[in-house]
């Protein structure tokens, strides 16, 4: 009898697995919340996007009218219990069978995804994170120690690495095919992000943790390094900003905001045609053509269709286009600004250079000529500010790197925005139910937290700025 | 007076043919006999009893006073109608109605069918006390949901079990799992079930009446019994029954007819709102110009365009069916087809069963039966919900739009890249290119062989199984067009599933019974059941189309995802039950079983479960037949528990193959990702400790018949308690998994049931009887772990949730916000109001009483029965509501006269503070549009109250001796009608509240651009030979 009813094996899915299996999947559902909510959301708030006249169906982004229900299950619910979840795993099941590059990945990326998360929402679980029913109500902790711990956590990370460790992972790593050297790389760039998003809170933590990676001789992503999952042309495989908005929603909701559009036309920067697509219809059909940021979701709209103005262009909204969590780009622009502050030594390099670098390899990503860069650097709306302030140079810095975001790295381009202030004409969206002066500063928790989590530290505005959030 | 022999013979009223083995009982006493196969037989009746009672299986007890005679001849009348003195209880067995410690109902195979409803479950509505039966839509092969005193489970079902012939059979409905885009009601599977086949159907309503047959029928059991050939005459005699029905829409949403297509009050050709202008009555150009034409039309409100978008349905039913007996045996065939054609175009359902029973009782102590069903079933179904559903876009139509004029898709106008709105497409377009069809074939049938060891010992085995495939199709076609209408453009998508179920149950019974003493019975069984289910499960999804020139999966681009699932469960189980009868008026019953399941953690996976139930009849006991108007006067009692064990599966934690989401169709994530596999750790957390869920019951009540039976009286009141609930407890997210399977609910169910009926009028020739019965059911979530709310499903925005100290199915939806003084607090710029920061409780989807009405009258040949129903009290999500607020198709919408306004009542908080100051900001015509399309989600909460007039028939059977000129043994003509009227309260509006967009699973309470229900009415034809 008792042989008779043990069939309560489910033969659906695997009661184990390892981390060739686990990493991928993981890798996977980040990019898929950083390539579709958050590419939107982050795209709109930066205003590289914005909503077109015939639909509604994102002005609750213009209108910065976000709830406790929208960034939930899907994506609070996604980067825990999705994400870092399947990271943590890869980590301890690495370590358990000696592998000890799988072990840095999985360390690599929970750190990626963790300060995603608190970069949306501030302060959140961290420590108390990941234990199941052991613990079930996470309690919160200040983002202030979050951050002190990622950087402990990657310092882990890279000596694992640096210790000599390997890795059977191949294939199965959807950045970098295993390859510890570029995961090192990686890290040191991730690290440096993290110390500089501390540049106006914490300057002299940002800046002895900077001078200390630049003396131990700290490796950066270069050219042709952008750490990314690459999507596929195959059913549910494809990039899940074209998949959603493209195709789902027959792209009738996202065009080009003016705020993007102008600079790149003022510039003559030709990675117009990459983020953008002329207009398919209407007076101007054939050229660029943007929307003031949220105009559409107020009473003075146009109604027009989005198909008369730019929408996301080839390199944004394609079937396969990647999903970059750090770009090579950003490595030089953050390598830029880190010189800039004076905070390199010698080691740093040149500041110009690295931003010019920074521009190169957007072309480069973007499949544009490199060559065009040393032209468009005479711009004087773009040329590097040598010999200005360290903000003025700061501003120049981001206002390229922003735009190197554009269309791919949505989260990120707020999330600087947020720091930094710059590019320092955007102004909020025309919709917007925020102060005049205000663009969304944060998410709100989630609701599921709300009823799920004793430890909810109940409701925080939108319009409150996250720990590192002081510069105005 | 002293005792005395009396002989005589029973036959059938209508054919005059002899009835072997019926009761014959002299009331008062323990003396009783049977006829022979003669129908005849002899009973000495003792000193001082005066009254023969002559009881049969389906027809009416037939009580005979015996004075001096010494032969009393009895004509029995077939009559489903009288509640019937044997019923068929757990297993299948006969029992005495009167010796039962529970609730049973029954009904008649007359009453199943006069209103000629093709599905079982629907002609049930209004007939029966504690039970809630709501059919979820007017779509043809729609699913109808069977709750008997209330929902206990939040995980499992919570529907009724389905009994055909003793052996439980599927009644589960899957539908496309995504309901709120596209999705489909195909139907549950009961509805495969022939009603013409039924000889009666059995409500088992508590945990006592059922708690032999396990865990599943804790929710109560509805026992079907097919026909047998059983009282049939030994000729032959075959029926044919035909019926016609024709339906339409039972219920249109009221539309304003003041303005019409466009926006922000401006005419707009594109829009498929009604925000435009007000009607001029002027000549207008109106959509596309195509070819330098453009068609034009007055510019005036099209009172009926929704209306006309509709066709009539029909359904046309015929059975034929074949039975007889013979000495020591009986057989019934029947083939019936039911062709179903919806009011919506391309919509239909049919259905052909063939069904086959024989009964044998062999000279050497066997007895044996066969029963096989097999049913074909299948349908063309309307995609349902938001997006490009027929229903969402016909809602929205602007109030000017000549629906009808779109319906010819080769019109250059109304193709993909003329018609007039690139908002929305041809709702004519939708229904023939965006196609969703299935097809079962089902067998399901048993096999029975009893013997007889010794006089009143008897073991029986029955082995039966059910089993069935649903192969699924859904289709959309590639639409590629230039112009404005491109937005709609689309890749196509072909979509192929297989669903494949077995069950297989096995039951040896062991039954003893003997008369102890003088004054005491005793009935003994004992049994052993063995239950398996399987599950098997497989999709292959296309999203992108080679072309449309056919469906098939070798003509897409790309590779088809494909998933398949499957589980299998496994039940041991051995009960018994003992049943003590007292003098014929106290009865005991103590049953016990115990399970040993699959689904529970093995080495611990053993329950045992116990119930008692005293039945007393006091008439009996004190005579008072003899001395007072009461006939009848049975109290009953019992108290139960009936254990379950889990889902398959829940009692580890596994890994998932990788998948995330954003809610659109078809743009997930999902692995293999670029060929490579992914696992993901699952959200779930399985628990190796489970421990079997339990529901425990007690009730009391009468049963009671006056004045020679009347007014007859059922009363019950119930109260059950089901604890350790296996629910999906969900977690916080940053625990790193979603929920985890715990014991952590407890539900409280308990209610009254009350049935009246009475005979006002019975004279020779005309009759009326009348029976009323109401329910209410008092549902609360008692305890749910870590005060946890858990949802059953719905919107984000308006969800269905379990909550403690609420009723099971509460909506928490976005609200106002408003001030201390609960007034609407608006934003000072707009003058809209502003949500609530938290959503909050909005009532629950249980209603607070319910009840029927029938009436059947008599007149000689002629019969008429009119059934009422009602529900009073709970709540609904209407998107229509919603939809027709947002499309400025709501009569609401034309408040003040779409001039601006400012919300009565509103005020405007000051700064953050926590003063508030009187509104002054009007809404204006350029965001009235806003105003009525972003209310609160919980402003689409209705009252979901309704009276339906739910049946009508009438039947006329044509005198004897007009038959016997013919050939025909018998010919009756009939006309039914059913959901002919529906009353509600004045706020909706929109739509019948019966109508659920999510099949008949536990997530009730949603109308979510559904198929509108139907109201029907035909005329049928019986004859025999």
């Amino acid at each position: 009898c008792e042989d008779y009813l043990d069939i309560n094996v489910d033969p659906n899915n695997p009661p184990t697995s390892t981390p060739e299996l686990t990493l991928p999947a993981g890798q996977g559902e980040l990019a898929y919340v950083l390539g579709n909510q958050f590419q939107f959301m982050g795209n709109f708030f930066a205003q590289h996007w914005t909503q077109a006249g015939a639909a509604n169906q994102y002005c609750d982004l213009e209108l910065y009218q976000i709830t406790s229900s929208d960034y939930d299950a899907r994506v609070w619910g996604e980067l825990y219990a999705g994400a870092l979840n399947d990271f943590l795993f890869v980590s301890q099941q690495a370590a358990e069978e000696g592998d000890l590059g799988a072990q840095a990945i999985g360390e690599i990326m929970q750190v990626y995804t963790m300060q995603v998360i608190t970069d949306a929402w501030g302060d959140v679980p961290y420590t108390a994170s990941l234990a199941g029913l052991e613990n079930a109500n996470p309690e919160y902790q200040p983002q202030e120690e979050i951050y002190d711990g990622l950087i402990d956590q990657l310092n882990t990370a890279l000596a694992l690495i640096d210790e000599g460790g390997s890795t059977d992972i191949g294939a199965s790593d959807l950045v970098y095919g295993g390859d510890l050297d570029l995961w090192r790389r990686f890290a040191n760039t991730l690290k440096l992000r993290i110390y500089l998003r501390q540049a106006y809170v914490r300057p002299e933590v940002a800046q002895s943790g900077i001078q200390e990676m630049y003396a131990s001789g700290a490796q950066f992503l270069q050219m042709g390094e952008t750490g990314d999952v690459e999507f596929a042309d195959q059913t549910q495989n494809r990039n899940p900003f074209y998949q959603t908005q493209v195709v789902f929603r027959g792209g009738v909701d996202v065009v080009a905001s003016n705020t993007a559009l102008n600079y790149l036309q003022e510039t003559g920067d030709p990675r117009i045609d990459q983020f953008y697509a002329p207009a398919q219809t209407g007076p101007n059909a054939g050229s660029f053509v943007g929307v003031d940021q949220g105009v559409e979701c107020t009473p003075e709209r146009t109604g027009n269709q989005s198909n008369t103005v730019s929408k996301p262009g080839p390199a944004v909204a394609s079937p396969a286009t990647a999903v970059p969590f750090i770009s090579a780009a950003e490595s030089y622009f953050l390598q830029a600004e880190a010189v800039a502050r004076g905070w390199t030594g010698a080691a740093g390099g040149d500041a110009s250079e690295l931003y010019a670098q920074g521009i190169r390899a957007s072309f480069d990503y973007l499949g544009e000529d490199v060559s065009q860069v040393d032209q468009l650097l005479q711009q004087e709306a773009v040329a590097y500010p040598t010999g200005g302030s360290v903000e003025e140079q700061v501003e120049q810095i981001i206002t390229q790197k922003w735009l190197s975001f554009n269309g791919v790295q949505g989260f990120e381009a707020w999330t600087e925005v947020r720091r930094t202030g710059y590019p320092s004409f955007i102004e909020p969206s025309a919709a917007s139910t925020l102060g005049t002066d205000l663009i969304p500063k944060r998410l709100v928790y989630p609701n599921t937290e709300a009823i799920r989590n004793q430890n909810y530290p109940g409701l925080v505005e939108i319009s409150v700025p996250v720990w590192w959030d002081v510069k105005d | 007076q002293g005792a005395r022999t009396v002989s005589g013979r029973v036959t059938d009223q209508e054919t005059g043919q002899p009835l072997p083995g019926v009761a014959v009982i002299v009331r008062g006493t323990t003396v009783g006999t049977t006829t022979g196969a003669n129908g005849e037989y002899t009973i000495n009746v003792p000193a001082n009893s005066n009254t023969l009672v002559f009881r049969f299986l389906g027809y009416a007890e037939v009580q005979r006073a015996v004075g001096n005679a010494s032969t009393i001849d009895v004509a029995l009348g077939f009559d489903a109608e009288q509640l019937q003195e044997v019923v068929v209880t757990a297993l299948g067995r006969e029992e005495e109605e009167r010796t039962l410690g529970y609730a049973t109902q029954q009904v008649g195979s007359e009453q199943i069918t006069q209103g000629r409803e093709r599905s079982v479950a629907n002609a049930l509505q209004g007939k029966v006390a504690g039970v809630n039966i709501q059919s979820q839509g007017g779509g043809p092969g729609s699913s109808t949901r069977v709750v008997i005193r209330g929902a206990k489970s939040i995980s499992q079902s919570n529907q009724a079990l389905f009994v055909i012939d003793g052996i439980p059979v599927d009644n589960s409905s899957s539908g496309t799992g995504d309901n709120l885009n596209a999705g489909v009601d195909v139907g549950n599977r009961a509805n495969d079930i022939n009603p013409d086949d039924i000889e009666s159907i059995n409500i088992l309503k508590g945990p006592a009446a059922a708690a032999l047959y396990g865990a599943r029928a804790a929710n109560g059991v509805i026992m079907i019994t097919t026909k047998s050939g059983k009282g049939a005459t030994k000729k032959a005699e075959i029926t044919y029954l035909t019926s016609y029905t024709v339906e339409d829409i039972l219920r249109y949403p009221e539309l304003q007819n003041r303005y019409g297509q466009g926006f922000f009050g401006e005419p707009d050709l594109l829009e498929n709102t009604s925000w435009g202008p007000i009607f001029t009555g002027e000549v207008l150009p109106w959509g596309q110009i195509i070819d330098n034409q453009q068609r034009v039309k007055p510019y005036v409100a099209l009172e009926d365009n929704i209306k006309e978008f509709f066709d009539y349905g029909y359904n046309w039913t015929n059975t034929v069916s074949l039975s007889g007996a013979a000495e020591n045996a009986t057989y019934y065939a029947s083939y019936s087809n039911t062709q179903q054609e919806g009011v919506v175009p391309t919509t239909e359902y049919s259905r052909n069963s063939l069904a086959i029973k024989g009964t044998t009782k062999l000279v050497n102590k066997f007895n044996s039966t066969v029963s096989m069903t097999y049913t074909k079933s299948g349908g063309d179904f309307a995609l349902t919900g938001q997006g490009n559903s027929v229903f969402n876009q016909i809602i929205q139509t602007p109030r000017d739009i000549p629906v009808r004029e779109l319906e010819d898709l080769d019109n250059p106008f109304n193709d993909e890249a003329g018609f007039y709105s690139p908002y929305t497409i041809n709702p004519y377009w939708s229904l023939r290119n965006q196609t969703y069809e299935n097809d079962v074939d089902r067998l399901f049938g048993n096999i029975t062989l009893g013997y007889d060891i010794m006089e009143g010992l008897n073991v029986t085995y029955r082995i039966g199984t059910d089993f069935y495939t649903d192969r699924r199709k859904q289709f959309m076609a590639i639409r590629n067009v230039e112009g404005q209408n491109a937005s709609n453009n689309d890749n196509g998508m072909y979509s192929e599933r297989q669903i494949y179920y077995r069950e297989i149950n096995s039951d040896l019974i062991v039954s003893y019974n003997r008369d102890l003493s003088e004054v005491l019975t005793l009935d003994v069984l004992l049994g052993n059941n063995i239950n398996q289910r399987e599950n098997d499960d497989l999709t292959a999804t296309a999203d992108a189309l080679a072309n449309n020139e056919f469906r098939s999966l070798s003509n897409i681009i790309g590779t088809p995802l494909t998933t398949s699932f499957r589980d299998k469960r496994r039940l041991v189980g051995v009960y018994g039950s003992a049943k003590v009868g007292f003098r014929n008026f106290l009865w005991l019953e103590v049953t016990g079983r115990n399970d040993w399941s699959s689904t529970l953690p093995i080495g611990d996976n053993s329950f045992f479960y116990p119930s008692v139930n005293v039945a007393f009849d006091a008439a009996e006991a004190f005579g008072l037949a003899e001395n007072t108007p009461i006939n009848f006067a049975k109290f009953r009692a019992n108290y139960a528990n009936v254990g379950n064990d889990a889902l398959p599966y829940s009692t580890r934690s596994v890994f998932v193959s990788g998948n995330i989401s954003d809610g659109f169709a078809g743009t997930d994530l999902n692995f293999p990702f670029a060929g490579l596999p992914g696992f993901e750790v699952s959200n779930v957390i399985g628990n190796a400790n489970l421990a079997p869920e339990n529901t425990s019951s007690w009730e009391v009540g009468a049963d009671m018949r006056f004045f020679n039976e009347r007014l007859r009286l059922d009363a019950a009141y119930y109260n059950s308690k089901s604890t350790d609930q296996i629910i999906n407890v969900p977690l916080s997210f940053a625990t790193g998994f979603g929920s985890a399977f715990l014991n952590a609910a407890t539900i409280r169910n308990e209610g009254i049931e009350l049935l009246v009926g009475g005979v006002p009028i019975e004279t020779n020739d005309f009759s009326w009887d009348i029976s009323v019965n109401f329910t209410k059911n008092e549902n609360m979530v008692e305890d749910v772990a870590g005060d946890n709310e858990i949802s059953l499903g719905g919107l984000s925005s308006a969800a269905l949730v379990i909550s403690e100290g609420r009723p099971y199915g509460t909506f928490l939806a976005e609200d106002y916000l408003r001030d201390p003084q609960g007034r609407i607090v608006v934003n000072a710029s707009t003058g809209r109001p502003r949500l609530s920061t938290e959503q909050t409780y909005q009532g629950s989807i249980q209603p607070d009483w319910q009840g029927g009405l029938v009436n059947t009258f008599r007149y000689k040949g002629l019969r008429m029965s009119i059934v009422f129903d009602t529900r009073q009290g709970g709540k609904l999500y209407s998107r229509t509501r919603g939809t027709q607020r947002f499309a400025g198709t709501a009569p609401e919408t034309l408040f003040n006269d779409r001039q601006p306004y400012i919300i009565p009542n509103s005020v405007v908080q000051v700064g953050t503070s926590d003063e508030y100051v009187e509104n002054t900001t009007p809404l204006t015509n350029t965001n009235l549009y806003e105003y009525w399309g972003n209310l609160p989600e919980g402003t689409n909460i209705i009252d979901a109250s309704f009276t339906k007039l739910r049946e009508v028939s009438v039947s006329y059977r044509l005198p004897a001796s007009l038959v016997e000129r013919t050939f025909f043994g018998n010919i009756e003509v009939g006309l039914s009608g059913r959901n002919l009227i529906l009353w509600t309260p004045d706020e909706n509006t929109y739509i019948d509240p019966e109508v659920n967009s999510f099949g008949n699973g536990n997530l009730q309470g949603y109308e979510f651009s559904s198929y509108p229900s139907t109201r029907s009415w035909g005329a049928n034809l019986r004859v025999t030979f």
